[in-house]
């Protein structure tokens, strides 16, 4: 079990993280925000790359940081930028990272081979990686993390590059993963984790504003999610006294979906909450500001 | 009579005493591992293919090792002994420190950092490890440049040339693993390798005399004192660099 204790990281004046407390046993967790929230800053201090400033964070109650290799040999870790030396094969750069990660060079070629048909490349597992797309690329990175069968998965914007088929196989993937490990996705697409995280970790100016299960999370705009139908000329206004979700055009008229939490109005018909609805209201200052 | 107050205590949790045993434990039966019995094991499971991938670093090793030490050739050969004396003292860190920076900038600045740090053998592990080969190759190159120079110029006594090698090998690379580590900076650790450089030349140029007096006429026994002084602070340093743990980012920004 991973715990959190009052976690807090600081860059000089500017202040990335402050008291994130947090536990994590097997499962699947999401770590849902925008970008810049910092999501990678306690992803990094997971995987050991950065100590927090104050506060630590404990593996079955020893601080990771001293546990030092004791502690990366249990972990697996997809970085947002997954580097790459061009001139290699993917057999190549995981035989490599394998020797780095300590396993015996026979065991492996025998996990490199498993690994690489698992995502898909073993006809080009011999073709320098210069010549990959994004989507390959971050497919050697996938299979990079899972070579020590780690005890701790985790994954910063792992599904960047993927196209749609290859984010199912992915959630597939970790699903079955999940059932034996720790496994820590870090992402802004709500899509990559809906459906198959067992809680969702949100972080918000810099805080931990949920870490519950999707329904709980959803459970927080319970009754206040509704769509309508608005004229054209009225949609402006709608904008600026609503929190707008999403608008679709039909029939000459708008469908919108927006939050209100105050009283209903007639034509205004409740809908579920969705974990997207959740994330568009809690960021909606953050997505105006990146705009 | 006295009242013996009794202190109520909780019993902890099953949860809580399982992982305070386990801590306990693993914390108090953690045996010891020497850095000799580290390297040695880093070594055969990493793999000597592994610990020096890049066969451009290997060729570059060879060049920069070379070139450098041809530099002595160049002096013209009724150089007086003492100005070659000062080119061995200013020459025999550079390999050394070449093929360090090299090492230390191609590991951290590349974009396989993270991927890299987040493994058992880490990047500071393997830089720390390649130093030490590369003191390695760097004494082995000065001995045979020394040996050379003897032969070019017979005033030169080797065991003299040979201490003055070894003392500014291990001198330069202790203040160098000292600026890379304490002060976090490369601004720090270039203004320090240029240091060295601009006051032997400085001194030199300046005053001769005191220069070559300096290096002439200390006895060996103080070289050789030095000498061990520095290569004890050089084991502890290239320890110290294996296991670097990250405060701030990357060293060396």
């Amino acid at each position: 079990m991973i715990v959190v204790k009052d976690v807090s990281k600081q860059y000089g004046d500017f202040t990335a993280l402050e008291d994130i407390s947090l536990e994590f046993s097997n499962g699947l967790y999401g770590l849902l925000a925008p970008n810049g929230a910092g999501k990678t800053t306690l992803i990094k201090m997971l995987a050991t790359l950065i100590s927090p400033s104050s506060g630590e964070i404990q593996y079955n109650g020893e601080n990771i940081i001293a546990m030092d290799q004791r502690y990366r040999e249990l972990l697996g870790f997809l970085p947002q930028q997954f580097g790459f030396y061009k001139n290699y094969s993917p057999a190549q750069y995981l035989l490599y990272l394998a020797a780095l990660k300590g396993i015996p060079k026979q065991q492996a070629r025998l996990k490199i081979d498993e690994l690489l048909a698992k995502v898909a490349l073993s006809d080009v597992k011999h073709k320098k990686m210069k010549k990959f797309s994004g989507g390959m690329i971050q497919r050697v990175g996938i299979a990079q993390a899972l070579l020590n069968d780690p005890k701790i998965l985790i994954l910063d914007e792992p599904t960047a590059g993927l196209d749609p088929k290859e984010r199912a196989r992915f959630r597939h993937l970790l699903t079955d993963l999940a059932r034996e490990r720790l496994v820590i996705i870090s992402t802004h697409i709500v899509s990559d984790i809906e459906s198959i995280a067992n809680e969702i970790i949100m972080i918000k100016n810099k805080r931990l504003l949920y870490k519950d299960s999707v329904e709980q999370i959803c459970d927080t705009l319970h009754n206040a999610v509704y769509e309508t139908t608005v004229d054209f000329g009225q949609l402006d206004e709608f904008r600026k006294r609503h929190v707008l979700l999403s608008e679709k055009q039909e029939y000459g008229k708008m469908i919108v979906r927006f939050i209100h939490k105050g009283e209903k109005k007639d034509g205004w018909i409740p809908v579920q909450p969705q974990l997207e609805d959740v994330f568009l209201y809690e960021y909606q200052d953050e997505m105006i500001e990146g705009l | 009579m006295m009242h013996k107050e009794k202190f109520v205590i909780p019993m902890p949790d099953e949860e809580t005493i399982y992982s305070q045993v386990k801590l306990i434990v693993s914390q108090g039966v953690q045996p010891k591992v020497s850095f000799y019995s580290f390297l040695r094991e880093m070594m055969s499971q990493v793999g000597w293919r592994h610990l020096f991938s890049d066969r451009l670093e290997l060729g570059l090793i060879f060049f920069i090792a070379l070139s450098i030490n041809s530099l002595l050739f160049l002096l013209p050969t009724d150089l007086n002994i003492q100005a070659i004396y000062g080119a061995i003292f200013l020459i025999s860190p550079l390999v050394f420190l070449s093929l360090s920076i090299y090492a230390f900038v191609n590991k951290t600045e590349n974009a396989t950092y993270e991927v890299e740090m987040a493994c058992k053998y880490n990047v500071y592990q393997i830089v720390a490890f390649r130093m030490l080969v590369f003191s390695i190759i760097a004494i082995v190159t000065n001995t045979i440049v020394v040996s050379l120079v003897v032969m070019h110029f017979p005033t030169v006594e080797f065991l003299r040339a040979y201490m003055i090698s070894t003392t500014s090998l291990f001198l330069f690379s202790v203040l160098f693993l000292y600026a890379l580590m304490g002060r976090h900076s490369r601004q720090y650790v270039i203004g320090m390798a240029s240091f060295w450089l601009v006051a032997n030349v400085s001194i030199q140029i300046v005053d001769a005399n005191f220069y070559s007096a300096f290096l002439t006429k200390t006895p060996l026994i103080v070289y050789a004192l030095v000498n061990l002084g520095c290569l004890y602070g050089f084991g502890k340093s290239i320890k110290k660099l294996a296991q670097f743990k990250q405060m701030e980012g990357v060293l060396f920004r």
